[in-house]
């Protein structure tokens, strides 16, 4: 289902059945639901329904221990938190398409018999995906009468080697709410601008020159924020995992690890102080992660929040920042000073993005 | 912008001297007061949505 929120990105349902025969549980045995919202929209649906298909069982040989693979770049492939490292297994092919070497939970026909999917669940055998000839013409369904209804009942397998019945849902833990919000100060007679999307695109307009992109990122990570460089001829990108990525006279300066990101919490933006010299990396908890000259003025990570944080400004002098929250809330540290918010006001759409004045007298 | 229809919604905006720029996710461009137009996304929208915008000094 596609929902009209912003509460993550993706999530869908998977049992834990590698039984290879069309009595798996993940072939409909059961009621099993994706969902993808709005900001994963045209994005997370491919990697939400595999799960539904019954993708990745835990015993697959590129497993990860919660749902997912690890040999990419492969569309249900990311780190996922739950231990593995990531490897880059099939070199150049593209991100979105399904099982690096079709050997952990797709494989279209017949695998090989030493395949692990020639004895385990190969979702290319669901029922729920057509193989047969399209008809040459098209029919009208035909609505099922008063008596069509029916009502489920729920069967759990008993049988084959797989474990049974132990539903669960896969989720994207990246952010979903649309927008990373800006972060550079006031710009005087810009000259042109970029544009990142989600997929890690860099786009130039005017004369801001192209100095490199993360596209493809690594499976289930999501840009959030492109950052200039003072000069202008270069740009830091943050990706959701916390992850930032230097081009052109942008310098690295460090990322957020994995381990550095609790469960649920995801890197939302990133800062860059005046001199260049440095950034603040800011998570959807509203932690503040100081790299090169930028200083560490206070956060937000130890207040209860009802919305996450989903952006940063940080101020002309570079010695604080405001963090806002999805539901207009502000937060402000070192020298940002607090003019007000909406975060109590009821708000008909979430906040998605804040900008601060040139004159640091307003946002 | 109240009174135009978007595609796609807005999903970021970056100010300038006395004006910004907004983008929807669709990759259209806004501009307003001193930022100015360069073009945008909207004739090729992009598989992802456009999630920040920056300005080049």
């Amino acid at each position: 289902m596609w929902t009209d929120a912003n509460v993550l990105c993706g999530v869908g349902s998977l049992y834990s059945d590698a039984r290879p025969g069309l009595n798996n549980i993940n072939n409909g045995s059961a009621p099993m639901y994706a969902r993808v919202d709005a900001a994963c929209w045209d994005y997370a649906e491919g990697h939400e329904l595999m799960h539904t298909l019954g993708a990745v069982q835990s015993g697959a040989p590129h497993a990860t221990a919660a749902g997912h693979c690890w040999d990419e770049p492969d569309e249900m492939c990311y780190d996922d938190g739950s231990g593995s490292t990531m490897v880059t297994v099939c070199t150049g092919r593209n991100p979105a398409l399904f099982d690096c070497n079709h050997d952990d939970y797709f494989y279209a026909g017949v695998p090989p018999a030493v395949s692990w999917l020639a004895s385990h669940w190969n979702t290319y055998n669901s029922s729920w995906l057509l193989r047969a000839p399209l008809p040459a013409v098209a029919t009208v369904p035909i609505p099922a009468g008063p008596s069509g209804s029916s009502t489920g009942t729920g069967t759990t397998g008993t049988s084959g080697t797989g474990s049974t019945g132990t539903g669960t849902t896969i989720g994207l833990p990246q952010p979903t709410l649309p927008v990373p919000p800006i972060g550079p100060a006031p710009v005087s007679h810009s000259s042109g601008y970029w544009m990142l999307t989600a997929d890690g695109h860099v786009h130039p307009f005017g004369d801001a020159g192209f100095f490199g992109q993360p596209y493809p990122l690594p499976g289930g990570a999501r840009a959030v924020d492109l950052e200039p460089s003072p000069s202008g001829q270069g740009y830091w990108v943050l990706d959701s995992a916390g992850r930032v990525r230097a081009y052109g006279d942008a310098a690295p300066y460090g990322s957020v690890t994995a381990s550095g990101l609790d469960g649920g919490e995801w890197a939302v933006s990133l800062s860059a102080t005046p001199t260049g010299a440095g950034y603040w990396v800011f998570t959807s908890r509203g932690r503040a992660v100081p790299f090169g000259d930028a200083g560490f003025f206070g956060d937000a990570s130890g207040l209860h929040l009802n919305r996450p944080v989903i952006g940063s400004v940080a101020t002309p002098t570079g010695q604080g920042y405001w963090l806002f929250a999805a539901d207009g809330g502000i937060f402000t540290f070192g020298d940002a000073a607090f003019f007000g918010s909406t975060g109590a006001l009821r708000l008909n759409q979430p906040v998605v993005a804040m900008a601060a004045s040139p004159t640091d007298g307003g946002y | 912008m109240g009174s135009v229809r978007l595609n796609r919604p807005v999903s970021a905006v970056v100010p300038g001297d006395a004006g910004y720029l907004m983008v929807g996710e669709d990759g259209g461009a806004f501009s307003f007061g001193d930022v100015a137009f360069f073009g945008s996304l909207a004739d090729h929208p992009p598989a992802t949505p456009v999630v920040s915008v920056a300005l080049k000094a």
